[in-house]
C-alpha cells in the first residue's frame, strides 16, 4: 500500500528513482526539496500540496544542511575541488588567507548566509555569487552561534577573551544587572533570528551593537517593572511580599478572595498584562485603575471561580456539588459530559470566560453556556465536530525525508 | 441612594479614569457621558457598594474604548493587512516538525503553511476557501498550544 505523509521540512530527491518514488501516494506540505537537474519529472510524479522552496543540486555535488566553518588549515588540506550545496550557514575563519580562496577549490552554493572577515568581504562575494546567500562582514573573532534560548550574564561577558560577535537563534535575555561597561567592551556585534528581550534602561545599549532590526521581534520592558515568567496567585498573605511594585507578565495573575483592599493598595502600584487578572469583585475596581493596558481582562468573582488551565472532564454531579454558583474560566480544555443539563448550567455557572476551548455534547447546554459568556476569546465546540477534526497526528510529520 | 448623589461622590473618580483611558480630554469626556447614560437603565447600581459602582463604571468605560479602537481599525481597513509575524516561535524547523505533531492535522497544516512555508492568512484561506480572519483565529489557538507545550519542556 501506498503510503501518505502530512508535512516534510526537507525532502531530498538526489538519490530517488521512479520507484522509490512511487511508493508514495500523497505528501502535504513540503518546506524545501532538493534534486538533481533531471529529476524534475519525479517531484511532478508526487502528489504534495504546498512547496516552500525548491533547490537544483548540481551533478557531483554533495548537499549540506548546517553550519560550516572553514579555517586555513582546511583549505590547505583539501587537493580536489569541495562541490556543495549548503543550507545554512558558511563561516570563514580569520586565518583564511585572500590566496588559498583564489585556487578556486570551493564550490559551494549557499542558501543562507555567509560570514567572512573584512578582508576577505569582497572576494567572497564574487567567488560565491550563487544560491540565496547574504554575505556578512565580521571583525576580530569569527561570530560565536548560539541556538535556543540563551540568557546573557555578567560572567559570560567575563568570560570572552576577546569582543564576541554573537550570532543568537532563537530567544536571547539580556537581564537588568548586566554591566553596561562590559557588555560594551566584550560585545562587538549582536545579531538575532527570533527573539530578544531588553530592560528599556539597555535598549540603546542593545541597539548600538545591532547592525539591523532583528529577524524577529524585540521585546522591552518598561523601566521599574518586575517580569513574571509564570501565572501568579496572589492571598493575603503573600501579598505582603510586594512594596509599590509594577509587574509586566503575558500569563494570568490571580487574586484570592482574601486580599484586602488596602494591602493591593499598598503592594502593587501598575500591572502591564497581556494575558487576564482575576480578582473578588470588591477589589475590581482598584484593579482597573492599575492596568497599564486596555486590552488585559479583569475577570471578577462574587461567590468563588474555577479555573480550568490543562484538560478537565466535568460531570453533573460536579456541578451539582458546587455550593454555590462559579465563575468559570477556561484557559484549557473544558469537557462538559452528556448527563450535564441546563439546569445545572443555569443554576451553578454565574459566568463564563473562554480563552481556550469548552466541548459540550449537544446544542441545548452550547446554547445555555453562551448565555453565561462574558469574556470569549476561545470557542465553544461540539463533541462530535471535535472528533470529526482528527486526532494529533502520528508520526506524519517528518523533518527530512530522502526518497 | 439616589443618582444625583452616586454621581456626586463618584464624579472625581470617573474623570481621573476616564483620563486616563482616553487618548484625549474629548474622548474622555464622552467616555463619561456615555456610561452615565447607560447608568440610568441600571436602577440596582444605586444599591451596591460604592467600589462595586466604581467598577461597573470603570469596566463600562473601557469596553467602550475598546469597541470603538475596533471600529477606527475596522474603518481603516487595517485588520486585513494585520497578521501575525512569521517568528513567533523561535525554534529549530525540525523541533518544528515534532511539536506539530501535538495538533490535530488541520491546525498543523496551517501552521507548516503559515510559518514555514510563509504564507499569508490570506493565500492560505484562497486556497481553503475561508475567510482570512478564520485562518488568524486558528493559528491563534494553535500558536497558544504549541507556546504551552514549549514552555512545558
Amino acid at each position: 500500500m501506498k503510503q501518505s505523509i502530512g508535512n516534510v521540512g526537507v525532502l531530498n530527491l538526489l538519490n530517488a528513482t521512479e520507484q522509490s518514488v512511487q511508493a508514495y501516494e500523497k505528501i502535504g506540505n513540503v518546506g524545501l526539496v532538493l534534486y538533481r537537474s533531471g529529476q524534475s519529472h519525479l517531484l511532478a510524479a508526487l502528489k504534495i500540496g504546498n512547496i516552500g522552496k525548491t533547490v537544483e543540486v548540481p551533478d557531483h555535488y554533495s548537499y549540506y544542511n548546517g553550519t560550516l566553518e572553514i579555517d586555513s588549515d582546511y583549505l590547505d588540506s583539501i587537493d580536489e575541488p569541495v562541490k556543495m550545496v549548503l543550507n545554512g550557514m558558511l563561516i570563514f575563519a580569520h586565518d583564511v588567507r585572500p590566496e588559498q580562496l583564489s585556487k578556486g577549490l570551493l564550490e559551494i552554493i549557499v542558501n543562507g548566509e555567509i560570514y567572512a572577515p573584512a578582508k576577505l568581504a569582497g572576494q567572497v562575494s564574487q567567488q560565491f555569487p550563487e544560491g540565496s546567500r547574504e554575505v556578512k562582514v565580521y571583525e576580530g573573532a569569527p561570530p560565536r552561534l548560539e541556538n535556543g534560548s540563551i540568557t546573557l550574564s555578567n560572567a559570560f561577558l567575563e568570560a570572552a577573551e576577546e569582543p564576541v560577535h554573537l550570532v543568537v537563534n532563537g530567544m536571547l535575555t539580556i537581564p537588568k544587572d548586566i554591566d553596561a561597561a562590559l557588555f560594551n567592551e566584550k560585545i562587538k556585534k549582536i545579531a538575532i533570528n527570533g527573539m530578544v528581550s531588553v530592560h528599556e534602561e539597555q535598549e540603546t545599549l542593545l541597539h548600538r551593537k545591532m547592525d539591523s532590526a532583528p529577524n524577529g521581534v524585540i521585546e522591552v520592558i518598561p523601566a521599574g517593572y518586575r517580569v513574571l515568567k509564570g501565572a501568579l496567585r496572589i492571598n493575603s498573605r503573600s501579598i505582603k511580599s510586594f512594596r509599590n511594585e509594577k509587574l509586566m507578565t503575558k500569563k494570568p495573575i490571580i487574586f484570592e478572595a482574601d486580599v484586602p483592599r488596602e494591602a493591593l493598595e499598598n503592594s502593587i502600584s501598575r500591572i502591564d498584562s497581556k494575558s487576564f487578572i482575576v480578582c473578588s469583585d470588591e477589589i475590581e475596581d482598584l484593579i482597573y485603575e492599575k492596568l497599564e493596558r486596555l486590552e488585559t481582562e479583569v475577570l471578577s468573582y462574587t461567590n468563588r471561580f474555577i479555573l480550568i488551565e490543562g484538560e478537565e472532564h466535568w460531570s453533573n454531579s460536579q456541578f451539582a456539588s458546587l455550593q454555590e454558583p462559579a465563575s468559570l474560566i477556561v484557559d484549557g480544555t473544558l469537557r462538559i459530559d452528556e448527563d450535564v443539563t441546563d439546569e445545572t448550567i443555569m443554576n451553578k455557572v454565574e459566568t463564563l470566560d473562554i480563552f481556550g476551548e469548552v466541548q459540550v455534547a449537544s446544542a441545548d447546554i452550547k446554547g445555555a453556556l453562551q448565555r453565561k459568556i462574558r469574556a470569549n476569546a476561545g470557542q465553544i465546540v461540539l463533541t462530535e465536530e471535535k472528533e470529526a477534526e482528527g486526532k494529533p497526528q502520528e508520526s506524519n510529520n517528518i523533518g527530512e525525508l530522502a526518497l | 441612594m439616589d443618582t444625583e448623589t452616586m454621581y456626586e461622590n463618584l464624579q472625581n473618580d470617573l474623570i481621573r479614569f476616564a483620563g486616563s483611558i482616553a487618548r484625549h480630554n474629548q474622548e474622555a469626556e464622552d467616555l463619561v457621558q456615555d456610561a452615565l447614560e447607560k447608568s440610568l437603565k441600571e436602577e440596582e447600581l444605586l444599591d451596591l457598594p460604592i467600589y462595586k459602582q466604581r467598577a461597573w463604571f470603570f469596566r463600562v468605560m473601557k469596553n467602550r474604548l475598546i469597541d470603538d479602537r475596533r471600529r477606527d481599525k475596522r474603518l481603516s481597513g487595517w485588520e486585513e493587512e494585520l497578521d501575525f509575524p512569521e517568528q513567533p516561535l523561535a525554534i529549530n524547523r525540525l523541533e518544528m516538525t515534532e511539536l506539530l505533531s501535538h495538533l490535530t492535522p488541520e491546525m498543523g497544516d496551517l501552521i507548516f503553511k503559515r510559518y514555514w512555508l510563509g504564507m499569508t492568512s490570506k493565500e492560505i484561506g484562497d486556497q481553503l476557501q475561508v475567510p482570512a480572519a478564520t485562518i488568524r483565529y486558528k493559528l491563534h489557538f494553535a500558536i497558544k498550544k504549541l507556546r504551552d507545550i514549549l514552555e512545558e519542556e
